[in-house]
């Protein structure tokens, strides 16, 4: 019984191991399927990495048209400006130097740059020379004129009137008739400016440049209005001028009214 | 009690049949499998890199595309320019 049982065990342990050893080593059948399931996979990834290299291909070649598109639009573009790229280059940098310039003498107090007058008329110079540059009309470079152009006359209008502070100088900005009744003889009156309407000659003779017939001033004109003080020569010479030419207009009128009523 | 060694015995031969008669994958047929998962390994890095490649180029694509535009718009920019110059100098005259 004893040695029957040592059998039985042996043959168990025998057959278990022979299955599971069986179980280890993959069967014919079972790789047949496994490969065949591979082959297929390889061969579908060997299609998308095919139609990927030619995608590339076309797309490399692509690359290289629209380089040749670029290069052409590109001197087209330059030839209409009758440049080249290295001028551009150039007065992209002169832009870029004004422009900090100008920035500078902004950011200065009225009294630091009004030390500094003749520098910013130079500069004027430059900005000038920049704005009747062929370059200015380039796209990249109309809009950067243009706000140069408008910084630089807001640092010439602050330099104009700390100049004529320093030189003890007032003006007025003219106003609308309608609301504010501006004409050299009411401004003259205001208590502000002389108290004084015959004093008119004063302002019209310090800004001839701008008043070219004492009865025609602009809204938002700015008058320079010289420190009070009785007519000078010249002064009183062009109010005579003007009653002169007004009794003579005044004369000529009523003669044509005195024809005209006969 | 006699019969009971040899059902034993029929067992051990049924099972000695039962594992050999079925048949194995050889070494050879298990290294072929082994290097087509490895061909199929290589394969999908080789799509991931064109993949990425491909889609850099149509970036650059899109990228030159785009100053071929802006290169066109500036020219037209210039030409109105030019055009408003003209007329501003004939009328000026």
């Amino acid at each position: 019984m004893k040695r029957l049982g040592i059998l039985a065990a042996i043959a168990m342990l025998f057959a278990i191991s022979s299955v599971a050893s069986a179980q280890e080593e993959m069967k014919l059948d079972d790789w047949q399927a496994q490969m065949a399931t591979l082959t297929t996979q390889r061969d579908s990834l060997k299609t998308v990495l095919n139609q990927l290299n030619t995608d590339i291909a076309n797309l490399k070649s692509q690359i290289a048209s629209l380089d040749q598109q670029y290069q052409s639009e590109m001197q087209k573009y330059l030839d209409m400006l009758h440049t080249t790229t290295a001028e551009m280059q150039s007065f992209d940098q002169m832009l870029t130097t004004l422009s900090g310039q100008i920035d500078n003498y902004t950011k200065m107090s009225d009294q630091d740059l009004c030390a500094h007058v003749a520098d910013v008329n130079a500069l004027g110079a430059q900005v000038d020379s920049a704005k009747s540059n062929h370059l200015a009309i380039a796209a990249e470079f109309y809009s950067r004129v243009q706000d140069l152009s408008n910084n630089f006359a807001q640092l010439k209008a602050r330099l104009a009137s700390c100049s004529q502070a320093a030189m003890g100088e007032k003006t007025y900005t003219v106003g609308t008739w309608a609301r504010n009744r501006d004409c050299l003889w009411n401004i003259s009156k205001k208590k502000t400016i002389y108290d004084d309407p015959w004093k008119w000659p004063k302002i019209y003779v310090a800004n001839r440049d701008q008043i070219h017939n004492p009865d025609i001033i602009h809204p938002k004109q700015v008058l320079k209005i010289p420190e009070n003080a009785p007519l000078n020569k010249e002064e009183k010479s062009a109010a005579r001028m003007y009653y002169a030419k007004k009794a003579r207009m005044m004369k000529a009128q009523s003669n044509q009214g005195s024809q005209s009523s006969k | 009690m006699r019969k009971l060694p040899g059902a034993i015995l029929s067992l051990i031969v049924a099972s000695i049949i039962l594992a050999g008669c079925s048949k194995s994958a050889t070494k050879d047929q298990m290294q072929q499998m082994s290097d087509l998962k490895t061909e199929i390994a290589t394969l999908q890095q080789q799509i991931q890199t064109a993949q990425q490649q491909k889609a850099d180029l149509q970036k650059q694509i899109s990228d030159k595309q785009d100053q071929i535009k802006k290169v066109q718009s500036n020219e037209q920019f210039v030409q109105q320019k030019m055009q408003t110059s003209k007329t501003d100098t004939t009328m000026s005259k």
